[in-house]
């Protein structure tokens, strides 16, 4: 019996290590990995000089870390042991409660913040032609989640004073909102559950409050966010919904940056790396929509992150036209070579974790 | 290269299994090759040191061995030692220098930027011991070169240990057998290492990471880090050693244990007779008993201790936290002996370890700290003149968090497991059970290990900064 466990524990050993070392060699390498929704790296090039700076064995190491047989089951392997056997409440920094996956963004940046703050205030500092200007802050998928389960959060009632600073009108949306309104596998809001939202901004903005249209729900299975693949863990796939009405139906999208008209949704980008680009065709510096049902004249800015993307389409109704700009993508001096903030209403909307990331706006 | 990388485990080792398919005469120098490529992986250019310490150790052994018991002898060995000693030094201590003799002299001499070659303080060790043995006699002089090479470049204990000593594999470098005793018993000893490393001390390294990123520090907190750096070094360091000398056995090779469980010590002086004992062996031979050891005046003997131990910290690192701990653990050494050790043999276990892990734990945070300014802060902040609130939500957070892998490192660092285990694997029900139990723990380990590599966590091996 003890001879028969020295073989069987040898065996073990040499067979996985062997094994493996097959599967790697047989396998195809990928080129890249739908779950984590990047590019995979390939075998690297020999060359006598990256061997002697080394870097050809980081390259190399990087190479069979991606092309890892059943690469995505081991993630999903030690995702569980993480949380199931050693108990750890994230695996790097992702959570899962209330049936909802996050990600810890926390504490508050202040001077993050701050970068934010003052690039909002040189914005409408420079456009004094503009009709008004208005903030509001998306809450993070945390605010709901975070304390509530013993996650450390960031103070948002301290992000929120510090935004005071901000030379707009604050609207405040945290009441509309619950953590069922977000999707479980994504950090963004669900489409069909912001029309409270999209109201309250254009009552604010418009002062109307009643003229609020029927919308027609299309809706697709086998939605996966960007958690979904970040924490390995097998989580159900979700329904994503978009909002149709004759609006949004009638309505002239232009792309500056790839200079066409596009869709107000894409159904063909569900199957992109992130499929939230079915709205306005996600990450885009700078789009202007034409509303030809909406005759009043007026003009929204509205200056954006991804959440802005989904609740667009909701706030056509109450404009004639919408030029929408992320100025993560695009500097905030080119403005006015390609926006006129004359008469406009303009909007700063942002999501919590990106107003703790001033430094990424432009 | 790493141990716990996927190059190491899905690369190195699978075609060094041809090691087990050519003749027996052919194994070392199979082991040389494979040697080589290992540290040339992580050290492409610093190879030639490696080359360079075999060439020179060969002939001066060579000639020291010829000369014996003459002036010749002397020389040799002196030039020898002055050669390894000049090579740690020249590669470690010259920005260390410049450092000090700016600070205290006010100069701007610029540093030099010299990055330190992986392992260099292990090998050179080893080196010099096998000159120094030579010299006194007690091993001969090795007269194939391809062997002496072997001996330097050994790969499992190269670049992190143990501090194997020619004398320690001496004969299996000439004549080894492998058996199935010795492939199961290095192959549970790897797997053993894999998962101290991979799963504990990787795991401590992230908690000591988020220490130093939280907005809210505490008094527990800090305590709580200098806890799991302890652990963290200790999982690494010994997961480091279990998997070099678990390797050493499935290669035919029995090198000397380097731990051997520090943290039940029930006084300082044990706790080093428990950690690194390869290192702690290596400064009593060569260093501590040629100065006179403790059979000398008592002012002597605390001049002997003082040297030992500055040396055993600076061989830590090129930094002055190094040598405060080295210190530090050399003025406890004296105290044990001079002052409160009667009154230590008075106490009974339970409170002579009470006495000894806050002293350990202070001295793990000596030993983290990445300069001065940290490593007074870290002292503060432990004892509760930091500003910091005793206690703080994320304290809380971190705390629960980490609760499961902190109550298994802490047993872990205990023979209690391995009893246990032994125990009732000596029973009949345990011998069934282990037939089963044993290789699917194999599995697991490798397995569970790999999927933490694959997803590419936190997996620095702190004893290769030596």
């Amino acid at each position: 019996m003890e001879k028969l466990k020295k073989y069987l524990v040898v065996a073990a050993m040499a067979l996985t290590l062997v094994g493996i070392f097959a599967a790697h060699i047989l396998l195809p390498d990928g080129e890249f990995s739908s779950a984590e929704r990047r590019k995979l790296a390939q075998l690297p090039e020999l060359t006598m000089e990256d061997v002697f700076s080394g870097d050809y064995f980081d390259d190399l190491e990087e190479y069979l870390l991606d092309q890892f047989p059943l690469r995505d089951g081991f993630r999903r392997l030690k995702a569980n042991f993480q949380y199931k056997v050693l108990g750890l409440q994230d695996n790097n920094d992702l959570y899962y409660a209330d049936g909802h996956l996050s990600k810890l963004d926390y504490p508050l940046k202040p001077t993050q913040a701050q970068l934010a703050i003052d690039k909002f205030n040189a914005i409408i500092a420079g456009h004094p032609q503009m009709n008004k200007a208005y903030y509001s802050l998306i809450p993070d998928k945390n605010y709901f989640l975070a304390e509530a389960n013993g996650y450390p959060a960031m103070d948002y009632a301290a992000l929120l004073q510090q935004a005071e600073g901000i030379h707009a009108e604050y609207i405040d949306i945290f009441p509309c909102l619950t953590i069922d309104d977000y999707y479980a596998t994504d950090s963004h809001w669900r489409q069909e559950k912001i029309g409270k939202v999209a109201q309250k901004l254009a009552h604010a903005m418009t002062g109307i409050i009643d003229d609020v249209s029927d919308y027609t729900a299309e809706s697709r299975d086998g939605f996966r966010g960007v958690y979904h693949g970040q924490s390995a863990l097998s989580l159900p796939g979700e329904t994503m919904t978009i909002l149709r009405s004759d609006v949004t139906d009638a309505a002239k999208v232009f792309s500056v940056e790839q200079n066409k008209e596009i869709g107000v949704y894409n159904w063909d980008d569900f199957n992109n790396l992130d499929p939230y680009d079915v709205y306005l065709s996600g990450a885009e510096a700078l789009l202007t929509i034409e509303n030809p049902l909406q005759s009043n004249g007026r003009h929204l800015i509205l200056f954006r992150d991804s959440f802005g993307s989904s609740i667009t389409p909701l706030l056509m109704e109450y404009y004639s036209r919408i030029t929408v700009v992320d100025i993560r993508y695009m500097a905030s001096s080119l403005l006015d070579e390609y926006v006129d903030f004359t008469d406009a209403d303009v909007l700063f909307l942002y999501c919590t974790s990106m107003f703790n990331a001033g430094a990424t706006l432009k | 290269m790493l141990f716990s990388s996927i190059s190491f485990l899905y690369l190195f080792l699978p075609v060094l299994l041809v090691y087990y398919v050519v003749p027996k005469s052919w194994r070392n120098h199979v082991l040389l090759i494979a040697s080589l490529l290992f540290y040339f992986v992580g050290e492409p250019v610093y190879v030639t040191l490696l080359i360079f310490s075999s060439l020179s150790d060969f002939f001066h052994s060579l000639y020291i061995e010829k000369h014996r018991g003459t002036k010749k002898a002397k020389i040799a060995l002196t030039s020898s030692i002055a050669i390894n000693l000049g090579m740690l030094g020249f590669f470690k201590y010259t920005d260390f220098l410049i450092g000090a003799v700016n600070g205290l002299l006010g100069t701007a001499i610029p540093l030099t930027g010299i990055e330190l070659p992986i392992g260099i303080s292990f090998f050179t060790f080893q080196t010099m011991s096998y000159t120094i043995d030579v010299y006194r006699g007690d091993a001969k002089a090795e007269r194939n070169l391809a062997t002496m090479a072997t001996f330097v470049c050994l790969f499992p204990q190269l670049v992190a240990g143990p501090i194997v000593r020619y004398l320690d594999v001496d004969r299996e470098l000439h004549q080894r057998s492998i058996t199935l005793d010795s492939l199961y018993s290095g192959a549970v000893r790897f797997a053993v290492g894999l998962g101290k490393k991979v799963l504990i001390a990787n795991a401590m390294g992230s908690l000591c990471a988020d220490y130093r990123a939280v907005t809210e520090g505490s008094v527990a907190f800090a305590w709580v880090y200098a806890a799991a750096f302890a652990l963290q070094i200790y999982f690494d360091f010994a997961g480091y050693s279990d998997m070099a000398i678990g390797l050493g056995r499935m290669l035919g090779f029995h090198f000397p244990e380097n731990f051997d469980y520090p943290f039940i010590s029930s006084t300082i002086s044990e706790f080093w007779r428990r950690w690194h004992m390869t290192l702690g062996g290596w400064f009593r031979d060569y260093l501590y008993i040629p100065l006179g050891g403790n059979r000398v005046s008592k002012g002597r003997w605390i001049f002997n201790t003082a040297v030992v131990w500055a040396a055993t910290g600076l061989w830590h690192g090129a930094a002055w936290n190094f040598l405060w701990w080295g210190v530090y653990f050399g003025v406890l050494l004296v105290c044990e002996k001079l002052v409160w050790g009667g009154l230590l043999k008075k106490l009974n276990g339970f409170w002579r370890r009470v006495y000894v892990l806050p002293l350990l734990l202070v001295s793990f945070a000596i030993f983290n700290a990445a300069n001065m300014q940290q490593l007074t802060g870290d002292l503060k902040n432990m004892i509760g003149l930091g500003g910091l609130d005793l206690w703080s939500f994320e304290t809380g957070y971190y705390l629960r968090s980490y609760a499961v892998l902190l109550l298994a490192a802490v047993v872990g660092a205990t023979p209690l497991p391995k009893r246990l285990w032994q125990r009732f694997a000596a029973t009949k029900a345990g011998q069934a059970v282990s037939v089963v139990a044993e290789p699917l723990f194999i599995l697991a380990m490798l397995l569970i290990g790999t999927a933490y590599l694959v997803d590419g966590s936190f997996n620095p091996f702190l004893y290769f900064r030596f």
